[in-house]
């Protein structure tokens, strides 16, 4: 597979103290990756190492597939970033701030305009940085990240402070960049919810900076157990069948509950079922949110999984 | 590189609309011409002699305030500010993650630094000389027909070359430290410890000491060249060498918050 951004045991932090433990990412070409972890596991560690801010105490980056240490700085022309809250001169404007970014990413005046327009910041651009909003802030640091459509995009918790339209908006130029540009997209956040509405690719760390999971999204929901929850016409029949199946099975109302299913198991049940004649009403994976799948990856894998 | 130079040059040129840095680089020779008005009005009699000496010692006021304090503190405060903009806002860790080299963006930083002394030595200059001739209007002396331009622009052209390297000190200072008081602090420390060297003559320490650098240029007697000359040039050759420590040093360090 041809990966974007290839880590190998990465390990790193800020002084003496350790955020990162032997961290392997795998981010495949025109990919929108979920970087998925809570407070302090490393999430914004990792990314100010890809952009080369940071330096690994051990390790090795490759950014499309170059050694990260011999390509800076010309490789950055191809990545755009946003880490934690843009960095804005208060001083000048919107345009200001933007046309600095533009001159030090060596683009087009056309390429501004594209990305005011994509971001919706156009309302606000001429006024100083410094009378913006937490939300319009964050609009024009992804107008700043997306300038020129990089092939490669950085973005650490972008949704922080944007309200429904913001994230409506958001979301419609990710998926616009991803689908137009086939540019890849690293998303680091905790807001589940919206990752789940664009992600194609997931990776979960760790409270301690152990990467857990790391794959696409149908992936992580085949690998963790989960519950099944079936209705049929003749439970009592099913049930008999599933038991002689070997499969452990529990009443609940009128549903069966099979515990602890993965993907593989649901296509089971319902070749059973079906060869022996129950008619199916409902058959599905339950607590299949992003967010209930990250709950369950973070207390039930161990890091040496996931390597 | 001609397209790095001028992306890092405009784009420092645009982070300058609508700040101090430029009203820093009229207020201080402003202070350094108010002296001198002050000092040449102040005085008790007219000078003797010729008139390259009138000149010469009606200018000396304004040369020793430009060049013994406002010219070393401006620097300190313009080279403290120029930092602050990308420490204020956390701006490196952007400003790092664009295809320009670090090293670039540093000696950027000292270019203005060193362009913002070089206007207000322009002002210094033009103001010292307005003070005179008002000054010889009032008092009926015929300065305005031998005005030494030469001579002006050779003490102002030395001492202003003699300053780069307290520009680059005072812009790695003010890379290093995330405040503006640190530097400025260090800057003024610097400048006190130079006045108790002064005295000292012609010791090692005295005659090369940054923050004196400026004013050495113009304490020797005029027509000593060696002595007003060796001071600028002292000046040139470690701003360069020290640059190039400062970029690298600047440059290296990987941790910006």
């Amino acid at each position: 597979m041809d990966f974007v951004i290839e880590t190998d045991r990465l390990v790193g932090g800020y002084g003496k103290s350790m955020v990162l433990r032997e961290v392997s990412l795998r981010v495949p070409r025109a990919s929108i990756y979920g970087f998925l972890g809570p407070n302090g596991a490393g999430k914004t560690t990792a990314l100010r190492m890809l952009l080369g801010l940071l330096r690994p105490f051990s390790g090795e980056i490759r950014l499309f597939a170059e050694p990260l240490n011999g390509a800076l700085p010309g490789i950055l022309r191809r990545v755009g970033s946003l880490i934690e809250q843009p960095s804005l001169y208060d001083h000048l404007t919107g345009e200001e701030n933007l046309e600095i970014v533009r001159r030090l990413k060596f683009l087009k005046r056309a390429d501004a305009g594209r990305a005011i327009e994509a971001t919706g910041v156009g309302e606000y651009i001429q006024r100083p940085a410094g009378e913006y909003s937490r939300g319009m802030r964050q609009r024009l640091g992804v107008a700043m990240a997306i300038l020129g459509n990089p092939e490669l995009l950085l973005l650490d918790e972008p949704m922080n402070g944007l309200d429904a339209g913001g994230l409506r908006s958001f979301r419609s130029v990710l998926k616009n960049l991803h689908q137009e540009y086939g540019t890849t997209i690293v998303i680091s956040s905790h807001q589940f919810e919206e990752v789940e509405q664009v992600a194609t690719h997931i990776g979960i760390m760790s409270s301690v900076g152990d990467l857990l999971f790391q794959g696409p999204r149908e992936q992580l929901s085949a690998r963790v157990p989960q519950e099944l929850v079936i209705k049929v016409d003749r439970w009592e029949d099913a049930v008999k069948i599933l038991t002689a199946g070997n499969f452990k099975v529990d009443l609940q109302r009128e549903h069966i509950v099979i515990q602890g299913a993965t993907t593989e198991m649901a296509r089971e049940v319902n070749r059973l079922l079906v060869t022996n004649g129950i008619d199916i009403h409902h058959l599905a994976m339950d607590s299949a949110t992003l967010e209930a799948l990250f709950v369950k990856v973070t207390t039930t894998v161990k890091a040496w999984d996931a390597r | 590189m001609m397209a790095v130079a001028w992306a890092l040059i405009s784009t420092e040129a645009i982070k300058l609309r609508r700040t101090i840095a430029v009203w820093l680089a009229v207020g201080a020779p402003a202070l350094a011409v108010l002296i001198e008005l002050i000092a040449v009005f102040g005085r008790t009699a007219p000078p003797r002699g010729d008139a390259g000496a009138q000149w010469r010692l009606l200018l000396q006021p304004g040369w020793t305030a430009w060049f013994g304090f406002c010219l070393p503190m401006f620097i300190a405060f313009e080279a403290a500010y120029l930092a602050h903009l990308e420490h204020s806002g956390k701006q490196w860790k952007q400003l790092f993650a664009f295809p320009i080299p670090r090293w670039g963006v540093y000696a950027v930083k000292m270019l203005f630094c060193a362009l913002l002394a070089g206007v207000s030595f322009l002002i210094a200059v033009t103001g010292f000389v307005i003070d005179v001739l008002s000054y010889g209007v009032v008092y009926g002396l015929h300065l305005a027909s031998v005005l030494p331009w030469p001579e002006i622009l050779a003490t102002a052209g030395k001492a202003y070359a003699a300053s780069w390297l307290l520009i680059v000190i005072q812009s790695w200072l003010g890379a290093r430290f995330t405040g503006i008081i640190s530097p400025v602090g260090i800057g003024f420390a610097a400048l006190v410890m130079g006045f108790v060297l002064l005295p000292i003559g012609e010791g090692a320490l005295s005659s090369w000491y940054p923050w004196l650098l400026p004013l050495r240029t113009f304490l020797a007697a005029p027509g000593d060249l060696h002595q007003t000359t060796l001071p600028a040039v002292f000046g040139c050759t470690g701003a360069v060498v020290s640059g190039a420590i400062a970029c690298w040093d600047l440059a290296r360090r990987r941790d910006f918050a």
